[in-house]
C-alpha cells in the first residue's frame, strides 16, 4: 500500500511538473512567440525550411471551462523551401480556433482565411516512388475515416484559402499554372465550395478546371457528398467530366456522364458515355456506356459501345494477385452500305446485309505484375477480340484474334494470335458496292465473278529489333474468278511485319500465277494507244519534301507464274492469244528483279502476220523506266523470212534485221514493207525505206513503232531528220489508208503519193526548177529500175 | 438586228450545250472528241465481252488523263446515278516559257505559240524539239533537252545541257556500190572542219535524193568531245529509171511525161536524162547528161543538152531545137550554194506565129551563176528564211548564124527575212527584185526587134512578178521589153490563222524599158493582199491585186489597170 501511494505521489508529481512544463511552453510560445518559432525552426522543422513574416500576432484567450481560443494573423509570411522546391507569400493568414478539452478534445475553426496573391512557385525534385501497402479502397478508407474523424473533432465554421497563381516546374518544358479557391461561408451548412484550375498540364491538356462542392456532413449517407464538374481542354481533346459521389456502406460509389471530344487528323469524335463505379474492400467496378461519333474508319461506325471493367482488391495489397477483367462489346455498323445501295446488294447477293456487327473485346489482366516488376515470368494480359460471323451469298467472316502478355524481368513479351478468314462468294456483289463507292475495279477485271478469300490464323510472331518490338503475321489471300473469256486464279501469301510504333510496315507477298487470262481492251493499233496515265512532266504541285516520321509501308512481292505462259492476254490481234511468264523478286522498295517473257505466238494485223518467237523483258531497271529488253521475231514474205532481233533497252531499243537467204539491211526493210527488194521499187517507195532505215538509226522509232512496222503494211514514210519526226500512211486494206506519226497518236495529213497499183503511183510534186520557178503538178505516174 | 440576237443566242446555246461523249458520260462544257480507242477505254465497246461495258470511275480516271493530256488540268466530274457528269474547266495556259543551261545560245522569248497556249505534253515536245534544233544547228551535236511544266505557275521550263560544240571531223559513207566517195562531196553541203549544222546534213541527203543517184540516204551523228563524227548510210538502187506519167499542171493541162534517168553512168556519178513531154501547149524531147570527166576535179562537169519542142502559146507558136554544152561546177561556200554552167548553144527557132523572126539559125551562148543560203535551201517548202540569186546571161553574135549581135543579161534575188528571229516566225518579209538588160545597138529601130529571139523578149505581168496584171500583158505591144527593173514586197504573217493559213500583203513595182538600158518614166505597181496555204503536197497561193500605172505614156496604153487575181499551185514569191 506504501509502495502504492509512493507510486502515485511520484505520478502526480511527474504530472504536475509536466503540466506546468507544457503551461509553461504555452505561456512562452503566448509571451515569446518569435523566439518559440526559431526553437522550432531549429530543432523540429526541416532545415531547408525558411520562413519569414512581416507580421504575426498569436494570441490565446481562456475561454469557459477547459477551453482555449487561438487566434493567429499573420500578414507577408514567406515560406521558402529547397527540395523540393517551394517559394511562396501569403498575403495573411488568419486562424481563429477554439480548442476544447473537456469533455472530449475538440477544434472549432471560427475563421480560416489564408490569400496569396503572388504565386506559389513550386519545382518538382526527381520523382520518389512511394511507398503504398494500401489498395485503393483503403487510401480511399483511410481518407474517409480520417475525415469523418476530423469532423467529429472539428466543426469548421468559414473557411476562405485563395491561392491566386501556382506555377509548378515539373519535367515538361512549361510551367503548370494553377489556382485553387475553397471556400465555406455559412457556418451552420456543411458545404465547402471549391474551385481549382490549372493551365498548361501537358501537351495534351491546356487547361483543367475542377469546380464543385463537398457535404462534409454526408460521409455515411445515401446523398452525395461530392458534387463536382472537371473540364479538360487541349488540342486533341475536350472532356467535360460531371461527378457524383456517394459514400457509405464501406463503399464509394460515383456516377458520371461525361462528353469527351477526340481529335483524330482532322476529325474530332465525340463520347457521351454514362459511367457507374463503385469501389468496395474487395472490388472497383466500372460500367461504361457510350457511343462514339465521328469514327473516320472506311468500313465501320461505332453506335453503341458498352465495357465492363472489374478490378479486385486485397485489403493491405496495393494490388491484388487475382487477375482484373474487362469486357467490351460495341455492335459495328455498317455505314458505308448506304440505304439506297443496300436493296440492290441484297438483290443481287439474294441476301439481307446485316446492319451491324458486334464485336466483343474481353479479357483479363494482372494489374499487380504490371505495377509490381517481378523476376519471374508473368501474365499481364490476356485479351480476345472477335467479330460476329457473317454468312450470306454475298460474303462470310469469321474474325478473331488474342493477346496475350507476359512480364519477363521487366520486358513484356507479346504472344498475339489470329483466327480470321474472309471470304467474298461475289465478285461482282464487291464490284457494283465498290463501284457505288467510286473504288475502281477497272475493266476488264469488272467483267469478273467468283471468289475471294482471305485467311489469317496462328500466332502472331513477336520480335525486338532495335529495341523496337515487331511483330509478324502471316496470312493467305486466294483468288478464284472467271468471266465468260477471263479466268483469274491466283494463291497469295503474305506475311505483315510491322513495328508497334508503327513507323513502318513490311508486307511480303508471295504471288503465284496459276492463271490470270485477261481480254486486253480492243484497240486498232493504228488509231493511236491512249496514253496510259498523266505526263510525268507535268508537276501538278511543288515538290513536297519526304516525310521522314509519317508510316510506310514497304510491299516485297515475289510473283511467279505457275507454269511459262500462265499469263494469257486475249486480244483479236494475237493467235491464239498473248502468252506471258512472269518472275518477279523485289525484295526492297527500289530494287526490282526478273522478267517478263513472251511465250511464242503470232501476230495477224491488217492481213500481215509476225511471229513472235521471244520476247523478255528485264526487270531490272538501267536507268528511270529504261529496261534491258531482248526478242526475236520472224515475218514470212513470199520469198523471204525476215527476222528481227531487238536488244538494248526500252528507251533505245537496237534493232538488227536479218533474212533468209540474206539480204542487205535496206532490202530487208524493203521486202518487210513491201514484199520486194529495194531495186524493184518506185524511187517514192524506195524513199520510204530509207525514212524507215534512218529513223531506225536515230531510234526514232520505238519498241511500238517497231512493232507497228513488222506488223502493218506501211504505204509511205517520211522521216525528218532534222526534228526526228515521221509521219508515216499504213494501208488499211479495200484501198483506205490511215496516217500515223511519230507519237503514233496523230494522224497525219494527206497523203503525199497514192499507190494506184503496184507500179501506178499518182504524185503530186512541187520542186523549185532549174530556172527558180516553182511549178506544182499532179502526175499518174508509172516507174520502173533496171 | 434580230438575226444577230438570234445568231449569238444559238452561239451561246452552242457554246454552252453538254455533250455525250457516251450514253454514261456527259461533256457539260467544251468539245472534246474521242479517238476510237479511247473511246474504248471511256465507253466501252462492243467487240470485247469484258470491256464491253467500263466501270465509271474508271472512266472517270482515263477521261481526266485525256483531259490532262489536252491542257485540261482541272476537270471536274460528278456521279449522278449510272451517270458521269464531267466539266473539263478552262483550258491551263502557259505564261512563262524558262530555259536553264543554255548559256544564251537559245532565247525563250524568241519562242512563240507557246505563252498563251495549252499547258500540255505536245507543247511540250514542241519546246523540246525546238531547243534540241536550235542547238544543232549552232554546232551542239548531241544536245540533252528535258523540258517540264508547273501549273502552280503556268510555267514551261526547259533544263538545256548543250554538250561540246563540236566540227565535223570524218564523214564516213556506206553502201556506195563502187561510186568514188570523192564524188559524193559535190552533194555535201559540209566540209571537215566545218562546225556542225544539221540542216546541212539535211541538205545534203535532200540532194543526193533528188538527183536520184540513191533510193534512200540517211546521217547518223556521233559526238566525241568537239568532234562530231557523220556517217552517211545510202541505198542505191539499179542505175536506170524510167518514168512515164499522165498529169496536169497549173500551165498545162493534160501531159504526159515519158522520162528517162541513167543515175550512174561511171564511178563519178555522171548521168544522162531523157524525156519526151507532151501536152497541148508545149511538146517537147530534151536529153541532158552531166559527164564528170574534168580531170582533177570532182565538182566540174561537162554538159551536153539538146532540145527540140514545138510551144504554143498565147502570144506567139515556135518550133526550137537546141544543142547545146556547158561547163558546170556546184560547190559550197560559206553556207552558200553555188552553181554555175555556161558553154555555146547551136538553135534554131522558127516563128509560127506571133513577132520574131521566122526562121533563125544561130549560135548563142548561156551561162548562169546561182547562189543559195543554206537556210532557204534547207526550209524552201516553208519560205521562211534566207536568200537566193540567179544571174543569167545569154548572147549571140552577128554572123555565126545569126542576124544580130545581141546580149541578155538577167539578174533575180530574193530575200525572206524572219523579222525578229522568232520560231515559228510571226512575220515574214520578203523581197524580191529583178534586173533584166537586152543589149544590141541594132535594136533601135522597132523593125529590128521583130528580129529578136523570143528568150529576148521581156514580158511582164502575172504572179511572177507584176501581181496587178494579167500573166504577160505588159508586152510592148507584143514586141516585148529590153530593159526590166521589178522590185517585189511581201509581208506574210504565220501560223496565226488556223490550218495553216497564211495572210499576206503585197507591193509589187516596176519600170520597162522598150530600148536597151533604158526605163521609160511610167511606174507599173501592184498592191493587194492574199492567201497562202502549204499544203502537205505543195503550195497553193491566192492573190488579188490592184494594179496602176503611174505617169503613163503611149507605151502604155491599152494596158489594164483593175484587180487580177491569181490562185496558183507551186508557185511561190
Amino acid at each position: 500500500m506504501r509502495i502504492v501511494k509512493r507510486v502515485l505521489i511520484i505520478l502526480l508529481a511527474l504530472l504536475s511538473l509536466a503540466t506546468t512544463l507544457i503551461l509553461a511552453g504555452v505561456l512562452w510560445i503566448v509571451l515569446e512567440p518569435l523566439s518559440a518559432w526559431h526553437f522550432a525552426e531549429k530543432h523540429f522543422l526541416p532545415a531547408d525550411l525558411k520562413v519569414e513574416w512581416q507580421e504575426m500576432d498569436f494570441n490565446l484567450k481562456r475561454g469557459e471551462g477547459l477551453s482555449f481560443e487561438i487566434s493567429w494573423h499573420t500578414a507577408n509570411l514567406k515560406l521558402k523551401k529547397e527540395a523540393p522546391s517551394v517559394t511562396a507569400e501569403f498575403d495573411k493568414i488568419d486562424l481563429a480556433i477554439l480548442v476544447l478539452l473537456s469533455p472530449r478534445p475538440s477544434f472549432k475553426i471560427h475563421d480560416f482565411a489564408l490569400q496569396a496573391r503572388k504565386p506559389l512557385v513550386y519545382h518538382a525534385g526527381p520523382a520518389v516512388e512511394p511507398v503504398k501497402e494500401q489498395n485503393l479502397f483503403d487510401q480511399i478508407q483511410i481518407a474517409f475515416d480520417y475525415l469523418k474523424q476530423a469532423r467529429q473533432m472539428t466543426v469548421v465554421e468559414r473557411v476562405d484559402i485563395n491561392i491566386d497563381e501556382i506555377q509548378a516546374f515539373t519535367s515538361s518544358p512549361k510551367p503548370i499554372l494553377a489556382g485553387v479557391h475553397l471556400l465555406k461561408t455559412d457556418p451552420q451548412k456543411p458545404t465547402v465550395e471549391f474551385t481549382a484550375s490549372a493551365q498548361e498540364l501537358s501537351a495534351m491538356v491546356h487547361e483543367l478546371r475542377l469546380q464543385g462542392r463537398a457535404e462534409l456532413d454526408r460521409f455515411e449517407s445515401v446523398e452525395p457528398f461530392l458534387e463536382a464538374k472537371l473540364t479538360l481542354k487541349g488540342p486533341k481533346l475536350s472532356l467535360n467530366l460531371p461527378l457524383m459521389a456517394i459514400y457509405g456502406n464501406g463503399e464509394l460509389q460515383f456516377n458520371s456522364k461525361p462528353e469527351v471530344r477526340f481529335k483524330s487528323g482532322k476529325q474530332w469524335l465525340t463520347a457521351k458515355p454514362v459511367i457507374h463505379g463503385q469501389i468496395n474492400a474487395k472490388e472497383v467496378a466500372v460500367a461504361l456506356t457510350t457511343s462514339v461519333d465521328g469514327i473516320p474508319g472506311p468500313l465501320v461506325r461505332v453506335r453503341k459501345l458498352e465495357a465492363r471493367f472489374h478490378l479486385p482488391l486485397t485489403p493491405g495489397q496495393e494490388w491484388s494477385a487475382s487477375p482484373s477483367t474487362f469486357h467490351v462489346r460495341a455492335p459495328l455498323a455498317l455505314f458505308f452500305i448506304d440505304k439506297n445501295m443496300q436493296k440492290p446488294i441484297e438483290k443481287s447477293c439474294q441476301c439481307r446485309v446485316p446492319e451491324e456487327l458486334r464485336a466483343e473485346l474481353k479479357g483479363q489482366a494482372w494489374l499487380k505484375n504490371f505495377m509490381e516488376p517481378n523476376k519471374a515470368r508473368l501474365p499481364l494480359l490476356e485479351a480476345a477480340f472477335s467479330l460476329e460471323s457473317v454468312s450470306n451469298k454475298l460474303f462470310s467472316a469469321d474474325v478473331g484474334a488474342t493477346l496475350k502478355i507476359f512480364n519477363d524481368k521487366k520486358v513484356w513479351l507479346y504472344e498475339p494470335a489470329v483466327d480470321s478468314q474472309i471470304v467474298v462468294h461475289s465478285f461482282q456483289g464487291l464490284r457494283q458496292f465498290l463501284d457505288a463507292k467510286n473504288i475502281l475495279i477497272p475493266a476488264p477485271l469488272s467483267a469478273l465473278d467468283g471468289t475471294m478469300t482471305f485467311t489469317a490464323r496462328g500466332p502472331i510472331a513477336m520480335k525486338v529489333v532495335d529495341k523496337n518490338t515487331q511483330f509478324t503475321l502471316a496470312s493467305a489471300f486466294k483468288v478464284d474468278l472467271s468471266s465468260k473469256n477471263q479466268k483469274v486464279d491466283l494463291t497469295t501469301d503474305m506475311k505483315f511485319t510491322a513495328a508497334l510504333d508503327l513507323r513502318r510496315a513490311d508486307v511480303d507477298v508471295n504471288l503465284k500465277i496459276q492463271k490470270l487470262r485477261l481480254e486486253m481492251p480492243p484497240f486498232d493499233p493504228i488509231y493511236g494507244i491512249p496514253k496510259a496515265g498523266r505526263d510525268a512532266r507535268i508537276q501538278m504541285q511543288p515538290p513536297q519534301p519526304p516525310n521522314p516520321k509519317g508510316f510506310k509501308l514497304y510491299v516485297h512481292l515475289n510473283a511467279a507464274t505457275a507454269a511459262p505462259g500462265s499469263i494469257q492476254l486475249l486480244s483479236k490481234l494475237a493467235e491464239p492469244l498473248i502468252p506471258v511468264t512472269l518472275e518477279l523478286h523485289r525484295p526492297t522498295a527500289d530494287a526490282m528483279q526478273g522478267s517478263i517473257r513472251l511465250e511464242p505466238f503470232k501476230v495477224n494485223y491488217l492481213h500481215r502476220i509476225l511471229f513472235v518467237d521471244a520476247f523478255r523483258l528485264d526487270l531490272a531497271e538501267l536507268d528511270d523506266g529504261e529496261f534491258p529488253i531482248a526478242g526475236d521475231f520472224h515475218i514470212e514474205q513470199t520469198d523471204y523470212k525476215v527476222m528481227i532481233h531487238v536488244g538494248g533497252t526500252t528507251k533505245v531499243p537496237q534493232i538488227n534485221l536479218s533474212s533468209d537467204p540474206y539480204l542487205e539491211r535496206a532490202d530487208i526493210i524493203s521486202v518487210l514493207l513491201y514484199d520486194r527488194t529495194n531495186d524493184q521499187l518506185v524511187s517514192g517507195d524506195a524513199e520510204t525505206v530509207g525514212g524507215v532505215q534512218a529513223a531506225m538509226a536515230d531510234r526514232a522509232i520505238g519498241l511500238f513503232g517497231l512493232w507497228a512496222f513488222a506488223t502493218t503494211p506501211i504505204r509511205s514514210f517520211s522521216y525528218n531528220a532534222v526534228t526526228k519526226v515521221y509521219t508515216a500512211t499504213v494501208a488499211l486494206g479495200g484501198g483506205a489508208t490511215a496516217g500515223v506519226g511519230t507519237s503514233w497518236d496523230q494522224n497525219a495529213s494527206l497523203e503525199v503519193r497514192k499507190r494506184v497499183s503496184k507500179r501506178w503511183v499518182l504524185t503530186a510534186s512541187w520542186a523549185p526548177s532549174e530556172d527558180q520557178h516553182e511549178v506544182g503538178k499532179v502526175v499518174l505516174q508509172w516507174e520502173k529500175r533496171f | 438586228m434580230n438575226s444577230i440576237l438570234i445568231l449569238l443566242l444559238a452561239w451561246i446555246q452552242l457554246a454552252s450545250a453538254e455533250s455525250e461523249l457516251c450514253p454514261h458520260v456527259i461533256l457539260k462544257d467544251g468539245h472534246l472528241k474521242l479517238a476510237r480507242n479511247e473511246k474504248v477505254l471511256i465507253c466501252g465497246s462492243q467487240e470485247s465481252d469484258a470491256w464491253h461495258e467500263v466501270p465509271l470511275p474508271q472512266a472517270q480516271y482515263e477521261l481526266n488523263t485525256i483531259l490532262q493530256n489536252k491542257g485540261f488540268l482541272n476537270a471536274r466530274f460528278e456521279r449522278a446515278g449510272d451517270r458521269l457528269n464531267v466539266w473539263a474547266g478552262p483550258l491551263k495556259r502557259t505564261e512563262h516559257l524558262i530555259v536553264t543551261g543554255a548559256n544564251g545560245l537559245i532565247q525563250p522569248g524568241k519562242k512563240r505559240k507557246v505563252i498563251g497556249h495549252a499547258l500540255d505534253p505536245a507543247k511540250l515536245d514542241e519546246v523540246t524539239a525546238w531547243a534540241e534544233l536550235a542547238l544543232r544547228r549552232k554546232g551542239y551535236a548531241c544536245p540533252k533537252v528535258e523540258t517540264s511544266a508547273q501549273v502552280w505557275n503556268a510555267t514551261m521550263s526547259a533544263a538545256v545541257e548543250p554538250g561540246q560544240k563540236g566540227v565535223i571531223a570524218a564523214v564516213e559513207r556506206t553502201g556506195l556500190e563502187g561510186l568514188n566517195p570523192a564524188a559524193m562531196r559535190r552533194f555535201e553541203a559540209f566540209s571537215a572542219g566545218d562546225a556542225y549544222d544539221v540542216v546541212e546534213t539535211q541538205i545534203t541527203v535532200s540532194r543526193l535524193l533528188s538527183q536520184g543517184l540513191f533510193q534512200s540516204a540517211y546521217f547518223t551523228t556521233r559526238c566525241t568531245d568537239d568532234k562530231v563524227n557523220l556517217h552517211l548510210f545510202t541505198g542505191i538502187g539499179k542505175s536506170r529509171l524510167v518514168r512515164f506519167g499522165l498529169g496536169a499542171s497549173t500551165e498545162e493541162f493534160p501531159f504526159a511525161d515519158v522520162w528517162f534517168k541513167n543515175a550512174r553512168l561511171d564511178d563519178r556519178a555522171s548521168n544522162f536524162t531523157a524525156s519526151i513531154h507532151g501536152s497541148n501547149i508545149r511538146q517537147s524531147f530534151t536529153a541532158g547528161s552531166e559527164l564528170y570527166v574534168v580531170p582533177g576535179s570532182q565538182r566540174s562537169y561537162l554538159g551536153p543538152r539538146f532540145l527540140l519542142e514545138h510551144r504554143k502559146e498565147r502570144a506567139y507558136e515556135t518550133n526550137k531545137l537546141e544543142v547545146g554544152a556547158d561547163l558546170g561546177r556546184d560547190f559550197d561556200l560559206a553556207k552558200i550554194r553555188l552553181q554555175g554552167r555556161a558553154g555555146p548553144t547551136l538553135n534554131y527557132e522558127k516563128v509560127l506565129r506571133g513577132a520574131g523572126p521566122p526562121d533563125a539559125k544561130y549560135l548563142s551562148w548561156q551561162g548562169s551563176v546561182a547562189a543559195m543560203s543554206h537556210a532557204y535551201e534547207a526550209f524552201t517548202r516553208d519560205q521562211f528564211e534566207g536568200w537566193t540569186g540567179l544571174f543569167r546571161y545569154k548572147g549571140q553574135r552577128k554572123g555565126i548564124g545569126s542576124q544580130v549581135n545581141v546580149d541578155r543579161y538577167g539578174l533575180e534575188f530574193k530575200h525572206l527575212w524572219n523579222v525578229g528571229h522568232f520560231s515559228p516566225p510571226l512575220f515574214v518579209f520578203a523581197t524580191r527584185i529583178e534586173a533584166v538588160a537586152v543589149d544590141s545597138k541594132q535594136l533601135t529601130a522597132v523593125d529590128a526587134q521583130h528580129t529578136l529571139p523570143l528568150d529576148y523578149r521581156v514580158f511582164f505581168g502575172g504572179d511572177e512578178n507584176l501581181r496587178g496584171f494579167a500573166r504577160e500583158s505588159l508586152n510592148n505591144h507584143g514586141l516585148g521589153y529590153l530593159t526590166a527593173l521589178h522590185g517585189g514586197f511581201e509581208v506574210r504573217l504565220i501560223e496565226e490563222l488556223p490550218w495553216h493559213l497564211e495572210p499576206f500583203l503585197l507591193w509589187d513595182y516596176a519600170r520597162l524599158g522598150d530600148r536597151r538600158y533604158t526605163l521609160n518614166k511610167p511606174v507599173y505597181s501592184s498592191s493587194g493582199f492574199g492567201l497562202r496555204w502549204a499544203s502537205p503536197f505543195g503550195t497553193l497561193r491566192a492573190s488579188a491585186a490592184r494594179g496602176r500605172i503611174w505617169g503613163g505614156d503611149p507605151t502604155t496604153v491599152g494596158y489594164r489597170q483593175e484587180w487580177v487575181y491569181f490562185l496558183s499551185f507551186g508557185q511561190e514569191f
